[in-house]
């Protein structure tokens, strides 16, 4: 049996700029550290939050909508965090904005270990407009 | 293993990083963000439903 999915529809044009999210937390595992590690093949990488996407998964669990491109996603590393801890998350609606007639989001979010050390930043910019999405490929 | 500190000037080129992508290495990256459900980049169904294509 499949759950209900009891998501907002994502209406683009009522979104507003500054709508937060509800703080989210997670326990950082060594476990997922080494995962990480593996997965860009790089022994020190320093920043396995990167992989949890936290910006986005906080938007997919209030909203839905007809499909997405990332178009631009960039992070700010600030100080590596440390496994056995627990990291929190504060994410919000950073912009919207039309251009060439496509509909685009911003989400943006913070996250800050329970020793209050601020970890990173990231903010990603989806293309939101099904018509368009997949040409990209050329699907 | 200790890091080799250099002093760059500004404009000089760094040393090409190459790396050769995997499917394993990418269901690793997704895993370790804590997302057991197949996503768009291990599953193309999902792919389909979340690019809308």
């Amino acid at each position: 049996m499949v759950a209900a999915d009891d998501r907002i529809l994502l209406d683009w044009d009522a979104l507003e700029v500054g709508e937060t999210f509800e703080t989210y937390q997670y326990h950082l595992t060594q476990e997922m550290i080494d995962t990480y590690r593996q997965g860009v093949m790089d022994p020190e990488a320093s920043f396995p939050t990167i992989s949890h996407k936290v910006d986005v998964k906080q938007y997919n669990a209030r909203y839905r909508d007809a499909g997405s491109v990332n178009a631009r996603c960039a992070f700010h590393c600030y100080n590596p965090p440390i496994a056995g801890k627990t990291i929190t998350v504060r994410a919000w609606i950073a912009d919207k904005y039309l251009r060439r007639g496509k509909n685009y989001i911003v989400t943006e979010a913070v996250s800050v270990d329970e020793d209050g050390r601020l970890i990173d930043r990231v903010i990603t910019h989806e293309l939101k407009q099904p018509t368009e999405v997949g040409k990209k490929w050329g699907g | 293993m200790g890091r080799l500190v250099r002093n760059y000037e500004v404009g000089d080129e760094l040393p090409p990083l190459v790396k050769e992508m995997t499917q394993e290495a990418i269901n690793l990256f997704e895993g370790s963000g804590g997302d057991s459900e197949p996503s768009q980049f291990t599953d193309e169904e999902t792919a389909r439903e979340t690019l809308g294509t």
